[in-house]
């Protein structure tokens, strides 16, 4: 089933694949002309120059080109969290992405998909109903602080639960996984819907302005309570690179092969969760990133995970602060949804994915 | 030396196999062969280590099977698979790089790549090496796969003797490339590594293995030289076959015969 889309790379790749650091050196600077880029487009310009200058002036350096305090204001409060933000969950979903469906062996295998993220909303729905009350009394650190561990804890329940049902005698049963995985993204649809009946005016509108999807609410602070849950993530899922590709040939074969399965999937179980879970809570559920970046991935350097760990992170930050860029600035002065964005551009790539696996000469997707 | 006591393996209140001894010795091609259903696959997936026998102690080395990490049983013994379900394009270089998972601490070595070089020419597959795995023959999939045990296996480990266990291994390959395969299994063995193979085919068995294991129901039926065990009567009794065992032209094993 969909397992053809593994044959989508039909091209030899051996030029780049033996030059890894070129791969990832492109993406690295891809991502820092998209970053500075984002950061220079908006209501309130910001040249090139100038942004050097503002960031080296906040270092202590000084720069010879000018610019205003409007402009330093914009960049250093409202323009660099935003990246940094986008940086960090773009890249935690796109190597939770890549992770899963090397794990599951399924190019289908997404956060969204096995209710990973679901299960992060309906914590925080359900923290945002039910905690908010709570929260009005404790101060800002806790409220700040306090949604993505809720989120966390939520996504690490759903992946529990989804990994408990598919799982017997050590034996994870991939098919039954994805099949849980529906369930729980229904279970955790309806158990959100329930909390937002219950929320009054203002949290419906928290819930709902969260729910869409945006990085507009992005702050230092946003950053700084995302960076440890992201951060562990990005730290510790590329070292799974070896494992995972031995984990392509079949649970067997990786067991034969000296790695200890178990191990790798409470790592992976974890850090996604961890990754997935800090994301929803700051930026509510952001579709497709984590399914079509590692598919690019695997497109420009083949399957092996030591570059497509590191390229889908690096790939996912790009592709989600480019996508801000445009949520914020294409509407000016409204803004768009990043999930719309992130949708339009993945769900129309995807099928065309499908489309391409179809050309004559393959069974399709049966 | 591999050695299993009285194994014996249930799942769901079925049981598949019952009071099986086995012993591998270093250098030795032990020949698993029986009737479709009879335990044989399963047997193997418990002597190496995949799921724990129900009943019953495994050694390998002196030392028990669970007693030895993951990673030290993959240094010194590797398992080729009936089939392998390897559905992204890897280059076929890369593939058999995997094999040295077990041995690498950082990055893979230029001895690494060396020994995959070499293992893709034992299997007559060197100019494979840069294709897509994917856009392999069935046969040619199956070659590459040996290739990755054999790159696992390369060299002697200071935990002691390899072992080397093939589910049947020829599937899929033509009559040049099966006894090629039973060749490669014939030189590693030479090399001092216990090989342990579950063959379908009566004849390869009778030819290259040293000794021969006879199952029947999940027990074992007959166990010893190959012109001991593959009697007319035992054959027809296990197989439900008439056959005639003739002597081999010209090496000293018997051939066996359907006959009408």
């Amino acid at each position: 089933m969909l397992a053809k889309l593994h044959l989508l790379s039909p091209f030899s790749f051996d030029s780049l694949r033996t030059r890894p650091l070129f791969v990832l050196g492109g993406l690295g600077l891809f991502l820092l002309f998209t970053s500075a880029m984002g950061i220079a487009t908006g209501a309130v310009t910001v040249s090139p120059n100038q942004l050097i200058a503002i960031l080296a002036n906040s270092a202590g350096l000084d720069f010879p080109w000018t610019y205003d305090a409007r402009q330093e204001a914009v960049v250093i409060a409202i323009r660099l969290p935003r990246i940094l933000l986008g940086l960090l969950i773009g890249s935690g979903l796109a190597l939770s992405g890549a992770t899963m469906q090397g794990l599951f062996r399924n190019p289908l295998a997404d956060p969204g998909l096995i209710g990973i993220s679901s299960g992060a909303a309906l914590a925080v729905t359900a923290w945002i109903v039910l905690g908010g009350p709570l929260l009005d009394r404790a101060g800002a650190f806790l409220s700040y602080t306090s949604l993505p561990l809720a989120a966390f804890i939520g996504s690490m329940i759903a992946t529990l639960l989804v990994y408990r049902l598919s799982t017997q005698n050590g034996r994870t049963i991939v098919s039954t996984m994805l099949l849980a995985g529906i369930a729980v993204n229904a279970l955790a649809g309806a158990g959100a819907g329930f909390f937002v009946l219950l929320a009054t005016d203002d949290q419906l509108r928290d819930i709902v302005f969260w729910s869409l999807g945006s990085l507009g609410g992005a702050t230092w602070r946003a950053v700084f309570t995302t960076v440890p849950f992201v951060g562990l993530a990005i730290l510790a899922l590329p070292r799974l690179a070896r494992s995972l590709n031995a984990l392509l040939l079949g649970e067997a074969e990786a067991t034969h092969l000296g790695i200890s399965i178990e191990q790798v999937k409470r790592v992976i179980v974890v850090m996604t969760a961890l990754a997935v879970g800090a994301s929803v809570a700051a930026a509510g559920s952001i579709g497709f990133v984590g399914l079509v970046v590692p598919h690019l991935l695997r497109l420009m350097v083949g399957p092996g995970h030591r570059l497509v760990l590191p390229g889908s992170a690096l790939l996912g930050a790009t592709i989600l602060v480019g996508a801000d860029t445009i949520a914020r600035t294409i509407i000016a002065p409204a803004e768009l949804p990043i999930g719309i964005v992130t949708a339009s551009l993945g769900a129309p790539f995807f099928l065309w994915l499908l489309l391409r696996v179809r050309h004559p000469g393959e069974s399709g997707l049966a | 030396m591999l050695e299993a006591l009285s194994i014996g393996v249930q799942v769901s209140g079925k049981r598949l196999v019952q009071g099986v001894s086995v012993e591998v010795p270093p250098g030795h091609l032990l020949a698993v062969v029986g009737p479709n259903g009879a335990g044989k696959s399963t047997l193997l997936r418990v002597l190496s280590g995949e799921h724990p026998p129900t009943k019953g102690q495994i050694c390998l080395n002196g030392t028990e099977l669970h007693h030895w990490s993951a990673k030290q049983l993959a240094q010194m013994r590797a398992v080729l698979p009936q089939n392998s379900s390897l559905s992204f394009p890897f280059r076929v270089l890369d593939v058999v790089l995997i094999g040295r998972t077990p041995h690498l601490r950082s990055a893979e070595s230029s001895h690494d790549h060396a020994i995959v070089d070499q293992a893709l020419q034992a299997v007559d597959m060197s100019e494979f090496g840069r294709r897509p795995y994917t856009t392999l023959s069935g046969g040619e999939k199956q070659r590459v796969q040996l290739a990755r045990v054999l790159a696992q296996i390369w060299e002697e480990s200071s935990l002691g003797p390899r072992y080397l266990f093939l589910d049947e291994p020829t599937n899929n390959l033509d009559i040049a490339h099966q006894h090629r395969m039973m060749r490669v299994a014939s030189n590693l063995k030479d090399q001092g590594v216990g090989i342990l193979a579950v063959l379908h085919d009566l004849n390869l068995a009778a030819q290259y293995a040293d000794t021969i294991m006879l199952m029947q129901n999940g027990q074992v039926s007959a166990n010893g030289f190959p012109s001991d065990v593959l009697t007319p009567d035992r054959i027809k009794k296990v197989f439900m076959i008439p056959v005639k065992v003739i002597k081999h032209p010209t090496a000293l094993c018997p051939v066996i015969v359907p006959v009408p």
